[in-house]
């Protein structure tokens, strides 16, 4: 009987040890912590050397919240060379509330919904995207282009997202970048965000 | 005695220059992938272009721009295949396709990423391979290119940039990378009118590569 109860015990004390565990990790404050960066695919993105390219380009030019945690969807295609259907790529998407207009018919106060092309597939975070990941709550400037369905996509990927200046943006794991949104440093168009600076009035 | 001597200085000084003055660099590894093919299926990469990317501009001269990769290295060799209705599946050949990979009623890749063009590779089970920072080491079994075309028609020369693209992508599955540095690439992002270091054909600094890779 004696032993009996020791074994409850100890049996509730473990639970109670690795409990505190996976609470500190997510503690750590950083998203994604735990899941592995695999960018997929090589893209051949469009270049914009300066602000004025972009926005020609750009349907909307808009200053955004990202209102939810991102929504994904796996996308597969069948292939004959493999008999069965393979993954195509995996999309997220996210609203925004709209903060500011620089360019196109919207409003403040506006939603819309942006995709990006990643996912997180088996413990690891695949993506044909340059970008961070869409994360609740986070702000930036927007330079997107209108598809046929009504979302939105950044202009040549890592060319149509902007941070806000002086704003602290959430810890990823994935990257020491988070305060650029873009996972390495050398996607990020510092000229054009000098541009932008210079430019646009931000508080 | 001194003659020799004297000669034999100028001899190596002559060779020291001739060195110096040819382009002899060191290779930079980040301009390939490391992957290779199961079977070593660049000696003979067919690309069954589909029906879907196949219009009046963007016809069977653009995607023969990727023929440019043949007569380089003797390991390498392209050909395309246009598709056409009813035509049967034909073994060993990867697969071009608009955004949306083949599914002409699926979700669109280009609604979510804005690029002209990506190169996706694939292990022997059909799952996707990983580049990690552009760079992989993965056995490629097949690879499958998606071509924005609605994007490349905007282009101040469409035909031109939907041939630059297709070859860029085709050097992609040649496992050559995006360029390192300011040189005249095939491999640089963008469209010809947009980024002047864009050839058009594979420049000396592609073909360089392409025989690193695969050999002369």
């Amino acid at each position: 009987m004696k032993k009996k109860f020791l074994s409850l015990i100890s049996i509730a004390l473990c639970s109670i040890l690795l409990s505190s565990c996976s609470e500190a990790v997510s503690e750590s404050g950083e998203e994604f912590s735990g899941i592995e960066l695999a960018p997929c695919g090589l893209s051949n993105l469009p270049i914009y050397t300066n602000l004025e390219q972009l926005e020609n380009e750009s349907d909307v030019i808009v200053v955004g919240t990202f209102k939810e945690d991102a929504k994904q969807e796996e996308v597969y295609t069948y292939e004959e060379a493999f008999e069965k259907d393979i993954l195509l790529f995996v999309k997220s998407q996210n609203n925004i509330e709209i903060s500011k207009v620089i360019k196109g018919d919207l409003q403040v106060e506006n939603e819309i919904t942006i995709l990006q092309a990643y996912g997180v597939v088996d413990n690891q975070l695949i993506t044909y995207s340059k970008l961070t990941p869409m994360l609740k709550g986070d702000t930036w400037i927007f330079f997107l282009k209108k598809n046929e369905d009504e979302t939105y996509t950044c202009i040549g990927d890592c060319g149509g997202r902007y941070p806000i200046k002086n704003t602290k943006y959430k810890k990823i794991a994935l990257t020491d970048n988070e305060d650029l949104g873009v996972y390495d440093k050398s996607d990020f168009n510092e000229e054009v965000y000098n541009e932008i600076l210079e430019k646009y009035e931000f508080e | 005695m001194k003659k020799r001597r004297m000669l034999s200085f100028i001899s190596c000084a002559v060779a020291s220059a001739v060195l110096m003055s040819t382009a002899v660099y060191a290779f930079d590894t980040n301009n390939l992938l490391h992957g290779s093919y199961t079977h070593n299926q660049q000696k003979d990469l067919k690309f069954r272009i589909s029906q879907s990317i196949q219009t009046s501009l963007f016809d069977r001269s653009v995607y023969e721009s990727a023929l440019n990769w043949n007569n380089i290295s003797s390991n390498v060799h392209v050909s395309i295949i246009m598709e056409t209705p009813g035509m049967p599946t034909i073994a060993d050949t990867m697969g071009v396709y608009d955004g949306k990979g083949g599914n002409p009623n699926g979700e669109n890749l280009f609604n979510s990423v804005f690029a002209f063009g990506v190169t996706q590779f694939y292990d022997s089970n059909g799952k996707v391979i990983p580049i990690k920072k552009e760079t992989f080491y993965g056995k490629v079994e097949y690879v499958k290119i998606l071509i924005n075309n609605s994007l490349l028609i905007n282009k101040n020369n469409p035909a031109e940039a939907a041939a630059m693209n297709f070859s860029h992508e085709v050097g992609h599955t040649l496992m050559l990378n995006h360029p390192v540095g300011i040189v005249y690439s095939i491999m640089n992002n963008g469209a010809p009118e947009d980024n002047y270091l864009i050839t058009t054909v594979p420049s000396d600094h592609d073909i360089d590569y392409l025989k690193y890779k695969w050999g002369a």
